[in-house]
């Protein structure tokens, strides 16, 4: 062990503190700096859509399955979206065997709460016959490498997945009340606004989460407890995820072209 | 499902997979030509991928793709044995293997069932034999595989990963471990079959009751000329069948070991070239 | 702004409790500790809190979980944690019924059981729930029925002393001038709540006084 790791181990705090004196973190960011951030998708071939998206060294994977299931009778015209993150016991040292803990379960809460009130996908595109069939997306995020924002990574790869995402036609016919799918898997999901982005700082003890839409609006602020921040430092964060929104929209733009143009 | 689950969102009571709803065509095990379907010889093991050192948390850790087969693999320790086990002069092994949910064609619950605990169990069993245990009393050592997707092979694809990620975890094994799987269908054999294989040769033995069957093996291919780890075998193999089976599945596992070898020893040159540059 | 009340010590065997209503949603909470601590749990350093919520019916599912640990958060960085290592603080919630404002009315439940118990906390805090209609008005604690009418419905916990923002959470889409709106809004009401603490609890030593 190098003086520096016992140091770490020892004497967290001012490990920590003298890297922040000097505005920089141990891997040598700034304090303002994000990680670089890539994204793939159609990474897995048994899922309808799909993508990987690493940011730093976290590593995320989110899969769509699709499932057919009767519309609930209270809203009968539209389709479902079941959002749920998996953290592997691979992915971290802390992370234990066993049902989820408290931060996949957080995770998978926010996800539906941003997916839900950001209205990317109209749930109503997913009814392929009103109180009969709709589509259900199982939108899995499994994290492979946990190495914190793991809000950030999952929300991104969630979104690409979507934009992935290739439904068979359904046709449906009333009188023999016989359901058929055809064979190639042609239709694109219609996500209208696109991509929300979050931006997560979290500093030792506090966390701060904020959601935005292409368009600027916030759309999910999540700082769940932490230390006592003022309002304007939240403008601050809002400013910073701004800048951000635009490139991660840019790069999933890019990823997907060049999809288009493989494929 | 038995209860339901109040730890992740739930989706609608019932779904199906849409796959049922569609017009299933009469298959066959061969492709057009009399071929495999992915156009590979009979005894031709399916292309591999494999990187180190994929999750930067553990202490080892490996990625491995045949053909679409993809898994990962971590290992922790060795390190304290959890509190309230008993003293033990050997190491103890802790194998989990997880399914993501989106793996398989129809979505399987996030919630373990029977098939990954019996993996979780052979591979186990497996790595029991290959770890030299003495050398770590009164610990542990933890080896997580999530299967990303599944095409065939699986047990044998979790085996490889976890020997290299035993490897790059600095963990003293007796050989590097090494997984291969062969299928025999109307009695020609084939290495390496995939998903879609082994779907059709289990429905053709539970309906037609011919002979026929899979075996999956690991094993050390350099310690002692050979050590055979683990053995499943599944469906009805003929004595005479399954030697000569053995004989391919020993074949395959020398090359895939060579080919991980050539791995490790990549690896390893690259991190000494990156501590140079660093150090100059 | 919907009518606040609430009753402290209202559970006689727990070292403090309150029953807090706003409007038609209530909650009962109820504090136990610094006390013995589960093995697994003990911090060398501090104090462990738990926070268990359960829903008036049913079991407790991903939401309320996730709510626990909103809460857990939100009230971990209050309470001196740091004066009492090696134990916990328990703090069960229990909906008694619900109205749409499960989280603000939890949180101030929360607070005023912890004031009840006299665990040591940095300043009390308090947790108020607007919306915005489509209109673009803002609703001040609204009923389950106008949240669902509106555009976005925001909690902001506060903190006693300096109105600073202790936690927020949102749902639905808001412009970055609404959602400070929204900010200021719920600032202006978090004083009327924290006025509302002071009378409770004068209440409570008042009659305390008169026994002696």
């Amino acid at each position: 062990m190098t003086s520096l790791e016992t140091w770490k181990t020892f004497e967290p705090e001012s490990y920590y503190k003298s890297f922040l004196e000097k505005n920089k973190r141990p891997d040598g960011r700034g304090l303002m700096k994000v990680r670089p951030i890539t994204i793939k998708i159609g990474t897995v071939t048994t899922a309808e859509g799909s993508s990987t998206v690493r940011v730093g060294h976290t590593t995320v994977m989110c899969g769509i399955k699709a499932e057919i299931a009767t519309p609930a009778l209270r809203n009968p015209d539209e389709g479902f979206i079941v959002p749920n993150v998996e953290l592997y016991p691979c992915s971290s040292p802390k992370i234990k065997m066993g049902p989820p803990g408290e931060k996949a379960m957080g995770t998978s809460q926010f996800l539906k709460n941003v997916l839900h009130s950001s209205g990317v996908l109209d749930l109503k595109d997913l009814c392929i016959v009103p109180n009969k069939l709709a589509w259900c997306l199982y939108c899995d995020v499994a994290c492979i490498n946990y190495d914190g924002n793991l809000y950030d990574a999952a929300l991104t790869a969630i979104m690409a997945a979507l934009q992935n995402v290739r439904l068979p036609v359904v046709s449906y016919d009333a009188e023999n009340d016989k359901t058929s799918v055809a064979s190639e898997r042609t239709l694109p999901l219609m996500i209208k606004l696109m991509d929300p982005t979050a931006e997560d700082e979290s500093q030792g003890s506090g966390e701060v989460v904020v959601v935005l839409l292409e368009n600027g609006s916030l759309c999910t602020t999540h700082k769940p407890g932490g230390q006592l921040i003022l309002p304007n430092i939240l403008d601050d964060f809002v400013k910073l995820a701004k800048k951000r929104v635009k490139v991660v929209n840019n790069l999933i733009d890019r990823v997907l072209t060049e999809r288009m143009d493989t494929s | 499902m038995g209860s339901r689950d109040t730890r992740r969102i739930m989706g609608p009571e019932k779904s199906i997979p849409y796959s049922l709803l569609q017009t299933q065509e009469k298959s066959s095990f061969l492709g057009e030509d009399s071929s495999r379907r992915d156009a590979r010889s009979a005894v031709d093991p399916r292309k591999y991928f494999m990187s180190l050192g994929v999750i930067s948390q553990a202490k080892g850790s490996s990625y491995l793709e045949v053909g679409n087969t993809k898994v990962c693999c971590g290992v922790y320790g060795p390190m304290d044995v959890q509190r309230g086990s008993d003293f033990n002069m050997s190491c103890k092994v802790l194998c989990e293997v997880k399914m993501a949910p989106f793996s398989c064609l129809v979505r399987r619950s996030p919630q373990p069932d029977k098939q990954q605990k019996e993996m979780s169990r052979q591979l186990k069993d497996a790595l029991e034999t290959v770890i030299i245990l003495d050398k770590f009393p009164k610990s542990q050592i933890d080896v997580y595989v999530t299967v990303i997707e599944d095409d065939g092979g699986l047990l044998a694809a979790c085996i490889t990963a976890a020997g290299l990620a035993l490897c790059h975890a600095n963990i003293d094994v007796y050989d590097l471990v090494i997984g291969a799987t062969v299928l025999w269908h109307n009695g020609i054999l084939y290495a390496d079959p995939t998903h879609y294989e082994e779907e059709y040769e289990g429905r053709e033995i539970r309906s037609s009751g011919s002979e026929g069957g899979q075996l999956t093996v690991g094993m050390m291919p350099k310690y002692a000329n050979g050590q055979v780890t683990l053995l499943v075998q599944g469906g009805q193999v003929s004595a005479d069948n399954l030697c000569e089976g053995l004989e391919v599945v020993v074949e395959i596992c020398q090359r895939i070991y060579n080919l991980s070898r050539k791995t490790l020893v990549e690896y390893v040159e690259q991190s000494l070239e990156e501590n140079e540059d660093n150090a100059s | 702004m919907s009518k606040h009340a609430c009753e402290l010590n209202f559970l006689s065997r727990s070292d403090g409790s309150a029953l807090y209503s706003i409007g038609n949603t209530v909650a009962l909470a109820s504090v136990n500790g610094p006390g013995e601590v589960k093995k697994f749990n003990r911090l060398y350093n501090r104090a462990y809190l738990e926070v268990s919520y359960s829903p008036s019916t049913g079991q407790s599912m991903i939401g309320e979980r996730a709510l626990e640990s909103v809460i857990t958060r939100t009230v971990e960085q209050v309470i001196l944690v740091h004066l009492h290592p090696r134990t916990a603080v328990n703090v069960t919630i229990q909906e008694m019924q619900s109205d749409g404002l499960e989280l603000s009315t939890s949180v101030n439940a929360a607070c005023l059981s912890l004031l009840d118990a006299g665990v040591q906390m940095k300043s009390t805090f308090a947790a108020v729930t607007c919306c915005l209609t489509p209109s673009s008005t803002i609703l001040i604690e609204p009923t389950a029925a106008e949240m669902k009418e509106s555009v976005a419905v925001a909690t902001f916990v506060l903190d006693g002393q300096a109105l600073n923002v202790l936690s927020a959470h949102q749902e639905g889409c808001l412009n970055a001038e609404n959602f400070n709106a929204c900010l200021k809004a719920c600032q202006t009401a978090a004083k009327d709540v924290f006025n509302f603490y002071r009378q409770a609890l004068e209440k409570k030593y008042h009659t305390c006084n008169e026994i002696s």
